[in-house]
C-alpha cells in the first residue's frame, strides 16, 4: 500500500511538473492559429519524453550514471564539450524565459512592476532551492502546478467540437501557410522534449537514491505521469482553439493564456490558472537551474547533488547560483520573456540529439545495464523518436527563418 | 609602416562594411518602411486580435468576473500592442493602391489603443468596461 501511495505521489508530481513556459506558449498559440490540428504533435512529443525519461531514469538507477556522464563518455571530451556548451546555452535561455514567466504571472496576480517582481522571483527561487529538500521541491511545485487542471475544466466548459478534437490526433494540414504549420510542429515537439527535463530526471533518480527496486516507480512516473501531463497541453490547446481561434485572436502574452481560464470559469478560474502557471513555471525554473549545475558537475567530475551540503559540493552549489543570476541578467535587460521562450524552444530542438543519442547508446550497452538494457519495445520507440528528433533538429532553424518565427 | 598600410586598407574595408550595415540597420529599424499588402494585412490582424481579446477582457470586467490587477495589467499589454501597430501604420509609406487601407487601419489601431487605455485606467469600472467592450467588438469586426 505504501508503495502504491509513493507511486501515486510521484505520478501527481510528474503531471504537475510536466508543463513549463514553452508548453504554455506553444500550445496556446497553436490552438489559436490551427484549432485542433496540431494535437497529434503533442502526442509525438509526449511519446518522446516518456521514452527517453524512462530510459535515462533506468540508466541512472542501474549504472549510477546521470545523463551528462553518458554524454561525456559516449561522445568523448571534444564533442561532449560542444554538447555541454550547446546544452548550457539552451538551459540558460530556458531559465531566463522561466524567470520572466514567473514575474509575468506574479504581475498578473499582484499588479506590481515587472522588474521588482523579477528580483522577487529570483530571490524566491534561490531560497527555495537552498532551503527545501529535493523531494519537497519536486513535489510542492508539482502538486500546486496541478492547479493547471483548471484549463481542462475550462476546455470542457467551452463545449469543444469533440469530433474536431478527435480529428486533431490524425496528422493533417488544412492551412494556407505550411511553413508556419511546420514551425509549430517543431515548437510543440521541442516544448515537450526540452533537454533540461531529461538532465533533471536522470540526476533526480540519483538524488532520490533509487535502486533497481524503484524501476517500477521510474516507469510509472515517466509513462503515466508524463502522459497525463500531456493532457494539460491538450487542455491549453483546446481552450485556445475554442476561445481564440473563432475570434482571430493571436495570443502574445501570458495574460492571454490566463484569460483562457478566466472566461469559462470566472475569477476563481483565473486565480487557479495563474497559480498553476506560477508554480508549474517556478518548478521548471528550479529544474532548469539544477540541470545546468548537474551538467557542469557531471561533465567535469565535480561532487554534485542537492543531498550534499554547499560545503560538500561547493562548485555544484555555485553553478546553480550562477545559472539563476545569468538567467536574471538576460531577462532584466528588457527582452520579451515570451520571445525568449520561443527561441529557447527552437534552439533546444537543435541540441536534442546530443542528449538523446548517448542515452540510447548507454541504455543498449549490456556491459553497463546487464539485464536492464533496452528490450525490443524500448528500442523500437527509442529509434523511432530519435529519427523524428533528428529530422526536426535539422528542420528547426530553416523553418524558423522561412516562417518568420511563426509570423508568416 | 607596411603593417600600418595593410591595416589601413583592411580597416577601411571593415569600416565601410560596418558603416553600410549600420545604415541598413538604422533604415530597417528607425526609418519609415514601405508597406506591402502582406505587411498591411499583418498589422490589420494584430489590431483585430488586440480588439477582440480586449472585448473578451472588458466583458469579464463588466460582469465582475475578473480581478483588478489582471484587468489593469492585461489591458495595458493589449493597449501596447495596438499602440505599436498604430505607430507602424502611421510612420509607414504605402503605395497609392494601399494608402486608403493604411489610413483606415491606422485609425482603427488608434481607436483600439484609446479604448484599451480607458480600460487600463479604470480596470474595475463596470460601466466603462461595458462601453469599451461594445467599442472593441465593433473594431474587431
Amino acid at each position: 500500500m505504501k508503495k502504491v501511495f509513493e507511486i501515486a505521489l510521484g505520478i501527481l508530481a510528474a503531471i504537475g511538473g510536466f508543463v513549463d513556459i514553452g508548453d504554455i506558449v506553444f500550445n496556446t498559440a497553436a490552438g489559436a492559429l490551427f484549432q485542433y490540428q496540431l494535437l497529434w504533435a503533442v502526442v509525438i512529443g509526449v511519446g518522446a519524453i516518456v521514452t527517453y525519461s524512462e530510459m535515462c531514469g533506468r540508466v541512472a538507477v542501474v549504472s549510477q550514471r546521470a545523463a551528462f556522464d553518458a554524454v561525456r563518455e559516449r561522445l568523448g571530451f571534444g564533442v561532449g564539450l560542444l554538447a555541454l556548451v550547446a546544452g548550457q546555452l539552451v538551459n540558460l535561455l530556458t531559465l531566463a524565459a522561466e524567470i520572466g514567466g514567473i514575474a509575468l504571472a506574479l504581475q498578473l496576480v499582484a499588479g506590481l512592476p515587472f522588474r521588482v517582481l523579477l528580483v522577487i522571483a529570483v530571490l524566491a527561487l534561490g531560497l527555495a532551492i537552498w532551503a527545501m529538500p529535493f523531494e519537497w521541491i519536486e513535489r510542492v511545485f508539482g502538486y500546486i502546478g496541478l492547479a493547471l487542471l483548471v484549463f481542462a475544466v475550462g476546455a470542457i466548459k467551452l463545449h469543444p467540437d469533440w469530433g474536431g478534437v478527435a480529428s486533431g490526433f490524425v496528422p493533417h494540414a488544412d492551412t494556407g501557410d505550411l511553413a508556419v504549420y511546420l514551425f509549430f510542429v517543431v515548437g510543440l515537439l521541442g516544448a515537450a522534449t526540452v533537454p533540461y527535463e531529461v538532465y533533471f530526471y536522470s540526476s533526480g533518480a540519483i538524488e532520490e537514491r533509487w535502486t533497481p527496486k524503484d524501476l517500477g516507480i521510474n516507469k510509472a512516473n515517466a509513462i503515466i505521469g508524463y502522459s497525463l501531463g500531456g493532457l494539460l497541453s491538450f487542455a491549453l490547446m483546446i481552450t485556445a482553439a475554442e476561445l481564440f481561434y473563432p475570434r482571430e485572436i493571436s495570443p502574445e502574452t501570458l495574460g492571454s493564456v490566463a484569460l483562457g481560464a478566466n472566461v469559462p470559469l470566472g475569477e476563481l478560474g483565473l486565480l487557479l490558472g495563474l497559480i498553476g502557471i506560477l508554480f508549474a513555471v517556478s518548478g521548471a525554473a528550479i529544474d532548469t537551474a539544477f540541470a545546468g549545475a548537474y551538467n557542469l558537475a557531471q561533465f567535469f567530475g565535480w561532487e554534485w547533488g542537492k543531498y550534499r551540503t554547499a560545503v560538500e559540493a561547493p562548485r555544484f552549489t555555485l553553478a546553480w547560483m550562477v545559472m539563476l543570476v545569468l538567467g536574471f541578467v538576460i531577462v532584466v535587460t528588457g527582452v520579451d520573456p515570451i520571445q525568449v521562450t520561443e527561441y529557447s524552444v527552437i534552439f533546444s530542438v537543435v541540441a536534442l540529439p546530443a542528449t538523446y543519442v548517448p542515452i540510447l547508446l548507454v541504455a543498449n550497452d549490456r556491459a553497463y545495464m546487464g539485464n536492464y538494457a533496452n528490450g525490443r519495445i524500448a528500442n523500437v520507440f527509442g529509434i523511432f523518436y530519435l529519427a523524428v528528433i533528428l529530422v526536426v533538429a535539422v528542420a528547426a532553424i530553416p523553418l524558423m527563418i522561412i516562417s518568420n518565427m511563426g509570423q508568416g | 609602416m607596411r603593417s600600418f598600410a595593410g591595416c589601413s586598407g583592411f580597416c577601411a574595408s571593415v569600416s565601410s562594411i560596418v558603416f553600410a550595415a549600420l545604415v541598413l540597420f538604422a533604415v530597417a529599424c528607425g526609418g519609415s518602411s514601405a508597406l506591402t499588402a502582406k505587411s498591411l494585412q499583418q498589422q490589420r490582424d494584430a489590431i483585430t486580435s488586440a480588439a477582440a481579446e480586449g472585448a473578451l477582457l472588458a466583458e469579464q470586467v463588466a460582469d465582475d468576473e475578473t480581478t483588478e490587477p489582471f484587468a489593469r495589467i492585461h489591458s495595458g499589454e493589449l493597449a501596447d500592442q495596438a499602440k505599436a501597430a498604430a505607430q507602424t501604420l502611421t510612420k509607414a509609406r504605402a503605395p497609392a493602391a494601399l494608402e486608403a487601407k493604411r489610413r483606415e487601419a491606422a485609425a482603427d489601431a488608434r481607436s483600439t489603443f484609446v479604448a484599451l487605455e480607458e480600460l487600463h485606467r479604470a480596470p474595475d469600472d463596470q460601466a466603462v468596461a461595458r462601453r469599451v467592450e461594445a467599442e472593441l467588438e465593433q473594431l474587431a469586426k
